[in-house]
């Protein structure tokens, strides 16, 4: 692309910029803790993985790392990143920078399968698979209603997503009604919250390889986005089965967030206000925007989650910092937005 | 190139055609501009000639000088990636910069997982100096005049190296001159021997042009020279007002000119 395009010269530095920050994000998290390692140590221990050093460290330390951070600050870059790109591009399908990833109920079907699971008394695992189920099984239902009515646009497509999300809001109620008070309601409670605590290498196996693929996905076709933002006239042109890649964004988005949210329980506002800032850094052509809100993304949620854990003795549920940062957060870039507009 | 229109009517509901029988011809360096009362479906027989509503009945197809013809429904991308389409002006959901906006229109001759090449966005800077708009490159769209966006829009047409360009009432709210000035684009772009279908509602750019016009009136569509088809008696009852066309020695022409409303004494 042309050098003296500034927009192209403001990407690469915010890109290198926000690499940084997440690299410097993730040492600094890996060292905190309740039980303190030395950042040099974390780094020493990391390249230890893939090449042997002389061990300055304690053996425990290396054992902290390996078997308890790591895996967390790799699942919060995972999901970070995954909600992030999934809100930019769920934005773009439905030509909307209001619609968050979870327009389509995939998290509160999640939400529905976890609950069902822990009433049931299913293990972890169990959980895990059954808010994945539930996640994807919603956005079905939300993609048929359409097709059942006849009318495949984009508006009927948000409406059934708010059927499907009252749906499920309402089947939630019902479950919550009958858990039982003392312990499966607040486990009910917390999952819904989200959490990261809970994240083993196990996890980031299982759902960080289908995680990974998705981002690569959207990364891959992030130009043709664009053409998807325009009327659906225009978009039917100049595109190549335009409905077909609808769909396949919708999918892909889906899955990211089910796996997130299999993991992590469901972390709202990060799938709308990170790609609201990261436009806001490198403008709304998705060819930029895309790698700037993976990395953003990756950011922010590392820093929350470093925050949730670190701040105080007991864990704080991801959503409620995520809401108590996100939710002002948005507010001060619709005035700015509105500032820049006029 | 030919785009040929056999017999086309289009229905909502199955049973009630909404118009019928509209047959008509589109050779390269052709104008054919598209008359009609507000409501008649003029935007609905666009939608359908660009293969985006499925017509009641008949066919749109576009046929090659080697014998190989493109129907919107059977070969959708090769269709649609000969015809170049300007909607009728709105603002995008996002602000993107005319240079990123007008580079949209290489789309077509592109590979799903591909990105603009340097090519791409030479042929783009190229498009947006002979149309002097490539001082507003970086310009946010939304924030362009009427006229600038609908430059833009011609240049994303044009970027995308068409055969056929079509155009929905492409005047639409632009004040005198740049109505003017997208006339002569127009022209310009026959010129180029690109055809052009336009929708319009100024009788007197269809008498400029003085090229073919198929009128869309009670249900039907009829099309000839804009020369013989338009006159007093059909802009009467187009548009139920009086209207004189007369002719204009200075300019060589025939011009249009509004005389009053057929309603007297009725001031709305």
């Amino acid at each position: 692309m042309n050098n003296n395009n500034p927009s192209t010269r403001s990407f690469g530095t915010v890109f290198f910029g926000l690499s940084a920050l997440l690299l410097l994000l993730s040492i600094t998290s890996i060292s905190l803790g309740r039980f303190f390692i030395a950042p040099e140590d974390v780094v020493k221990i990391i390249i230890n993985l893939f090449y042997p050093l002389e061990p300055t460290w304690q053996e425990q330390a290396a054992s902290v790392i390996y078997t308890i951070r790591l895996p967390r600050v790799i699942g919060a870059i995972l999901i970070g990143a995954a909600l992030a790109i999934s809100g930019a591009s769920y934005q773009s399908v439905f030509k909307n920078p209001l619609v968050a990833p979870d327009m389509l109920g995939v998290s509160s079907g999640a939400c529905v399968g976890a609950a069902v699971a822990i009433l049931l008394g299913l293990s972890q695992f169990g959980v895990q698979i059954a808010a994945f189920v539930g996640g994807l099984t919603a956005v079905c239902i939300a993609v048929m209603i359409p097709k059942i009515i006849g009318k495949n646009t984009v508006v009927m497509l948000v409406l059934s997503g708010i059927i499907v999300s009252g749906l499920t809001g309402s089947l939630l109620g019902i479950i919550k009604y009958l858990a039982d008070a003392d312990t499966e309601l607040p486990a009910i409670t917390y999952w819904q919250m989200g959490s990261l605590v809970s994240v083993v290498w196990d996890n980031i196996i299982y759902s960080g390889i289908p995680i990974i693929i998705g981002i690569l996905f959207m990364l891959a076709i992030r130009w043709r986005m664009n053409i998807l933002t325009l009327s659906d006239e225009e978009a039917h042109m100049l595109g190549k089965d335009t409905v077909w890649l609808r769909y396949a964004i919708v999918l892909c988005a889906t899955v990211l967030t089910a796996c997130s949210v299999c993991i992590s329980g469901t972390i709202g506002w990060i799938g709308l206000v990170i790609p609201h800032f990261s436009r806001m850094l490198v403008g709304p052509n998705n060819q930029r925007l895309l790698p700037i809100t993976v990395v953003l993304g990756a950011a922010f949620l590392l820093g929350v989650d470093t925050i949730s854990r670190a701040s105080m003795n007991a864990e704080i549920p991801l959503s409620i910092l995520t809401g108590l940062i996100g939710a002002p957060f948005y507010f001060y870039l619709l005035i700015r937005q509105r500032m820049n507009l006029q | 190139m030919k785009l040929v229109v056999k017999d086309l009517a289009f229905s909502y509901d199955g049973e009630n055609a909404l118009w019928s029988n509209v047959n008509f011809e589109v050779k390269p360096g052709d104008i054919f501009s598209i008359m009609g009362a507000n409501g008649c479906g003029k935007s609905t027989l666009i939608r359908c000639l660009i293969g985006f509503l499925k017509p009641f009945k008949g066919m749109v197809c576009l046929q090659e000088e080697d014998g190989s013809s493109y129907d919107p429904w059977l070969q959708p991308q090769e269709f649609t990636k000969r015809i170049g389409y300007v909607p009728q002006i709105q603002n995008t959901a996002y602000a993107f910069s005319v240079r990123d906006y007008v580079v949209m229109g290489r789309a077509p001759h592109m590979g799903l997982f591909q990105k603009p090449s340097r090519h791409d966005f030479e042929l783009t800077d190229s498009i947006l100096q002979e149309m002097h708009i490539y001082d507003i490159k970086d310009r946010s769209f939304n924030t362009l005049s009427g006229g600038q966006q609908r430059q833009a829009v011609i240049a994303r047409a044009i970027v995308q190296e068409p055969e056929l360009v079509i155009m929905d009432e492409p005047v639409n709210h632009l004040d005198y001159g740049n109505q003017y000035r997208v006339v002569e684009m127009i022209q310009k772009l026959a010129e180029r021997g690109i055809a052009v279908i336009l929708t319009t509602h100024a009788p007197d750019h269809v008498l400029h042009f003085n090229r073919t016009v198929g009128v869309m009136m009670n249900k039907g569509f009829t099309v000839g020279p804009a020369a013989q088809i338009v006159d007093e008696a059909l802009l009467m009852q187009l548009y139920n007002m009086h209207v004189r066309i007369i002719e204009l020695p200075e300019l060589n022409r025939k011009i249009c000119v509004a005389e009053h409303s057929r309603r007297k004494g009725c001031c709305l």
